[in-house]
């Protein structure tokens, strides 16, 4: 991780002052794309969860813009009678605030959405029961509930409109599980690519 | 609008869906065996004690080839039945309700030790017994988990060593019905398939039956006989399993009948070997002797040690023989 961000530190350190001093004179991109891949703590299991994130962001002036995020990660655990497979998708809206120094872009933002996790619960030996015909084997479910963010991130313009970004900070789920409601506080981090256009 | 928002915070909140797991999820069963037996018409030797239900998967029958050859009047109280079932796994245990009803929840597959066939086709064969849980254990005792235990006390009545120093071995739960007990009887047998079907096989034959249908089923079948032509009815596994009633013969007989690889191990005559004093010695031939245990000490079950003066770790008859004695029996040796 470190040595990634040192790379892209070195080839942010190496864009050419004159053509960043011209694009400030231009109009500044309204929209932004990026990806990136998302670790963060499971809504409902142990671990981690690993996925990816693509997010929309539509400035609105000064330093504030409006972003849309979808998100999805998988994360997994077992007990003696049971592997769980949990796949987690989650869509936000939200807002945040950034500003630039040079090719630096410091950005803080939150959001609310949902988070949906679709289960599988799969019993050990579940191929052979499964070919035995055994009803039982695998056995799925759903639900969905609220999600909201925080984050605090960084980007580095590259070349031209991409930029590398870093981004970490709190998540918040509500999950129905067993019968009951789970409240999860959780870290996350993001590591991706930006386009500005 | 207070209204509204609140309706609009509460949505935000809430979550829908039938909910998702963690890792305290408990197990649940894969088939669950319903069964009754009339209580009234048990032989027990115990009323008070309780009675306990359990699916025991049958083993591949193991008998000396010494029982199957030889036809010495002392051997038909150590030799299994090789017609009857030969108990092995137990997989599950619940005690039996006063109306003589039960529940078994299987959690598992059969294991790989009780599927006999091969790679793409395998099939188990498991009998639902009742018994008096003498120790009151919740669990079934069959001498088999308790044979070399003699002397540490047992639980109902089987006293302990003692100052005497004749070990005396732990009681097991007295079996008193069973489903599928022998072939020259009717069976209930629970049957877990996979794959295909070998009609051919002589695990538990069937002759002239349908395969029974893949999974757990259950599979009534008649008196066995070579020339037998069908007459087999499958069940599905949620269909209530009647258990009849055992004579004390037949239950005791059935207990005893556990698959032992020592069935097979015989023994060199050493001038060292020391045989305990309530082993008995039957002649089965100069070269054979067969020392009986049937006191009940160490198994309550009557079992024999085979010596010979020539032959093989698992077989008396070998040729050529692993050891040979015969110029110059042991001391002890019985057999003129």
């Amino acid at each position: 991780m470190l040595c990634t961000l040192a790379a892209i530190a070195a080839l942010a350190a190496g864009a050419d002052a004159a053509p960043a001093v011209a694009a400030a004179t231009e109009a500044a991109p309204r929209w932004q794309l990026s990806v990136a891949a998302w670790s963060a703590r499971p809504a409902v299991l142990p671990g981690l969860a690993l996925g990816v994130t693509a997010d929309g962001v539509r400035r609105a002036g000064g330093p504030t813009y409006l972003f849309a995020r979808l998100g999805y990660a998988q994360s997994s655990a077992e007990n003696v009678a049971w592997i769980i497979d949990h796949h987690q998708l989650v869509a936000a809206l939200g807002g945040g605030v950034s500003a630039s120094e040079g090719v630096a872009r410091l950005f803080a933002q939150a959001g609310v959405g949902v988070s949906g996790i679709y289960e599988v619960l799969s019993r050990h030996q579940a191929q052979r029961i499964s070919t035995a015909g055994v009803p039982g084997g695998t056995v799925t479910d759903f639900t969905v509930g609220p999600y909201g963010l925080l984050e605090l991130g960084l980007a580095l313009q590259l070349r031209g409109g991409v930029s590398a970004l870093f981004a970490l900070g709190p998540e918040l789920t509500r999950t129905e599980v067993q019968g009951g409601a789970l409240l999860r506080l959780g870290g996350s981090a993001r590591l991706g690519v930006a386009y500005d256009f | 609008m207070t209204s509204r928002r609140a309706t609009l915070a509460a949505l935000l909140l809430a979550s829908c869906g039938n909910g998702v797991h963690d890792l305290s999820i408990a197990s649940m069963p894969l088939v669950v065996l319903r069964g009754h037996v009339d209580v009234a018409s048990l032989s027990r030797a115990h009323p008070g004690a309780p009675l306990i239900a359990a699916l025991v998967w049958a083993g591949v029958p193991l008998v000396s080839p010494i029982c199957l050859e030889e036809s010495a009047p002392g051997l038909a109280q150590v030799c299994p039945d090789p017609y009857g079932v030969f108990l092995n796994v137990i997989e599950r245990a619940a005690p039996v309700n006063a109306d003589g009803t039960f529940e078994l929840d299987l959690f598992n597959l059969p294991k790989a030790s009780v599927s006999v066939g091969d790679a793409v086709t395998r099939i188990a064969y498991g009998s639902v017994v009742v018994a008096e849980d003498l120790n009151g254990d919740g669990q079934l005792d069959l001498p088999a988990a308790l044979r070399g235990r003699g002397g540490d006390g047992g639980g109902g009545g089987g006293g302990g060593g003692g100052g005497g120093g004749i070990p005396t071995a732990p009681t097991p739960d007295n079996l008193v019905a069973s489903t599928f007990t022998s072939l020259h009887a009717p069976q209930l047998r629970v049957v877990f398939r996979e794959g295909g079907y070998l009609a051919g096989s002589n695990f538990y034959p069937a002759p002239g039956c349908a395969a029974p249908p893949p999974g757990f089923s259950l599979w009534s079948v008649p008196v066995y006989s070579p020339t037998q032509q069908g007459g087999c009815v499958a069940s599905p596994a949620t269909a209530t399993i009647e258990v009849p009633p055992l004579t004390p013969a037949d239950a005791f007989a059935l207990m005893c009948r556990t698959p032992q690889e020592s069935s097979y191990l015989v023994f060199q005559p050493r001038a060292d070997v020391k045989l305990p004093p309530f082993a008995q010695p039957l002649c089965i031939s100069h070269n054979l002797d067969a020392e009986l245990f049937t006191g009940g000490q160490l198994s309550v079950c009557p079992f024999f040690l085979p010596y010979a003066l020539k032959g093989c770790a698992t077989d008396p008859y070998c040729d050529p023989a692993q050891w040979d004695y015969t110029s110059s029996p042991p001391p002890w040796w019985p057999c003129p």
